[in-house]
């Protein structure tokens, strides 16, 4: 058995090389949850340097995964191959699952994050959201992030969000769940948190 | 076999430790009616309550005024361990009662727990049960480490999981220092006192990684040794749907974290005729059969009878705790180390060397 950060971002997720997107995602969700700061299960397992170092990773192996041309990138370095799951995902069999919220919605025309900067220079998550027609459910559904987190992130409740590392991890699935592009959401969003950077 | 009398080895001596940190959650009763599951199974149960200074698994089997406990022995009134087997109201199953004399629990002597440890393991029965008290004592850990297979009892809250999460840790880095006597290293001590791997050795795993940068092969078979030692989690005092995913969790969390498996034996609901029965001094899976709890605690039974086969590790005399050879070692490999005032501020790991 390895340590965690000898796992490459397969055996981190626990996934293979076949692996397709869909179960990536749960995966991804799975361990996000089971090491979040609330999670009853590692508390005080894992001190709280090693949580945010584990989170992190498990974001960079996440991201990696998700992207096409960084998961060639990452199968390349790491397996000097490209690994049997593009040539599935090339069939389209089971694409896009993950960003469904954005069919849900009523528009088909790109929905564009500087269209809701607010007059404090930050955007408005839910009017960004619900000019596409999405409810906080149907992301939560999606994301397995809670409601009530969701809402404190659409109101950038300090007191409730966690540390900028969660936040940040997120908005990333909260953009992914409209079919937005996570990094320019997470720059529209301003600074993640007031606590701690 | 090893010339046996063939009457001795019909029994399969699988030693079972119940324990897990914190008191109160459920290990007693689970001891307890785990034995009469099996018991119901046909096989032949002997119960050991095992909680120095707690003793209450008699109560818990419905037996008020138990004549022979676990001190008579221990004080050498009984020659063996054997005598001090008490029947008990169910058909194949016995109990050694516990001791609660305030003179004899507080500290058991290395020569007397292993000569307790010895003598249970080679007890006639299928399945030996120890019932552990609460807390990471040295005894605890040793008795728990002393079995063929280790059962964890936690309940859904927040200390209960806390304190089953140090139990492990604690249980793991007693296993590793017990291999390390047996696979010594030269000059351990002096490396991991060296200020820049103090900072890093965390856990057992980390101490694992400084052995092996050093000395691979013995890392080697000191991992593997300690993969096979098997451990179950049992989730008590359910009340939520919502709960019932934590188990599983946890096994997860374990497993990647720590590099062990962990079956996940089962879950208990909380019910109110737990309490019912334990104050009509009643088994649970006799009183109140047909329970949820009495059925849950039936499937772990049927699970651990099913695992039989394989995951048990059954070759003895190559096993951890081999107390009958080392009783006339002159350089018995495991041999208790003072521990020496606990040294708050270093981390876990470090602190059971040093
Ligand atoms: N699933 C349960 N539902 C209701 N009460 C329970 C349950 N499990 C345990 N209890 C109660 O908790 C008490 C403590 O249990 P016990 O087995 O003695 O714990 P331990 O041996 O771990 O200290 C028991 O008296 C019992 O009444
Ligand atoms: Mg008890």
């Amino acid at each position: 058995m390895k340590n965690m950060d000898e796992c490459n971002y397969y055996e981190l997720l626990e996934v293979s090389e076949e692996t397709p997107k869909s179960i990536i995602q749960e995966a991804y969700h799975s361990y996000r949850t089971l090491f979040d700061k609330d999670s009853i299960v590692s508390y005080n397992f894992i001190s709280e340097h090693e949580r945010e170092e584990l989170l992190n990773r498990i974001e960079n192996a996440y991201e990696t995964l998700m992207d096409d041309q960084k998961r060639i990138d990452y199968d390349k370095k790491v397996f000097n191959r490209i690994g049997r799951w593009y040539h599935s995902a090339a069939e389209g069999s089971m694409q896009e699952k993950y960003c469904s919220a954005k069919t849900h919605g009523k528009g088909t025309e790109e929905v564009r994050c500087e269209d809701f900067i607010e007059e404090n220079g930050r955007i408005s998550l839910k009017k960004l959201r619900e000019s596409m027609g999405v409810t906080l459910e149907k992301i939560s559904m999606i994301t397995k992030i809670r409601v009530p987190m969701l809402l404190a992130l659409e109101e950038r409740d300090s007191v409730k969000l966690p540390s900028a590392v969660y936040v940040k991890g997120y908005l990333k699935s909260y953009a992914r769940a409209l079919g937005l592009d996570p990094e320019k959401l997470i720059q529209a969003y301003g600074p993640l948190s007031l606590r701690r950077s | 076999m090893t010339g046996m009398p063939e009457w001795q080895s019909m029994f399969k001596r699988c030693v079972i430790a119940v324990g897990g940190g914190k008191g109160g959650t459920g290990k007693s009763l689970l001891a307890a009616n785990l034995g009469i599951a099996l018991a119901e199974l046909k096989q032949h149960v002997i119960v050991i309550d095992l909680d120095l200074g707690g003793a209450n698994l008699h109560t818990c089997l419905g037996i008020r005024y138990p004549k022979i406990t676990l001190g008579d022995f221990l004080q050498r009134k009984l020659t063996s361990i054997d005598k001090a087997l008490l029947p008990s109201p169910i058909e194949n199953l016995k109990l050694i009662n516990g001791s609660n004399d305030p003179l004899e629990i507080t500290s058991l002597p290395y020569a007397q727990k292993a000569r307790l440890i010895s003598q249970f393991k080679r007890l006639n029965a299928d399945y030996i049960i120890l019932d552990l008290g609460a807390g990471t004592s040295l005894n605890v850990l040793d008795f728990f480490l002393s079995a063929d297979y280790g059962i964890v009892v936690a309940t859904p809250e927040p200390t209960a999981i806390e304190n089953v999460s140090l139990f492990i840790k604690c249980v793991m880095m007693r296993h590793l220092k017990i291999l390390l006597k047996q696979l010594p290293i030269e000059n351990l001590k002096n490396r991991i006192k060296d200020p820049r791997n103090l900072e890093t050795i965390r856990t057992f795993r980390d101490l694992l990684r400084l052995i092996r940068s050093f000395e691979k092969e013995t890392a080697d078979k000191i991992e593997s040794k300690l993969e096979n030692f098997k451990l179950g989690l049992v989730m008590n005092n359910i009340r939520e749907q919502s709960e019932t995913k934590i188990g599983d969790s946890y096994k997860t969390m374990i497993h990647k974290c720590m590099g062990i498996p962990l079956d996940y034996l089962g879950r208990i609901y909380y019910d109110d005729k737990i309490p019912m029965a334990v104050k009509k001094i009643r088994p649970l899976l006799l009183e109140y059969p047909n329970t949820k709890a009495a059925h849950a605690i039936r499937l772990i039974a049927k699970r651990i009878l099913g695992m039989d086969h394989s995951p048990f590790p059954l070759e003895q005399g190559n096993s951890l705790f081999d107390w009958k050879k080392k009783d006339k070692d002159t350089s018995p490999a495991v041999q208790e180390m003072p521990m020496g005032k606990p040294q708050k501020e270093l981390p876990l790991g470090v602190r059971f060397y040093i």
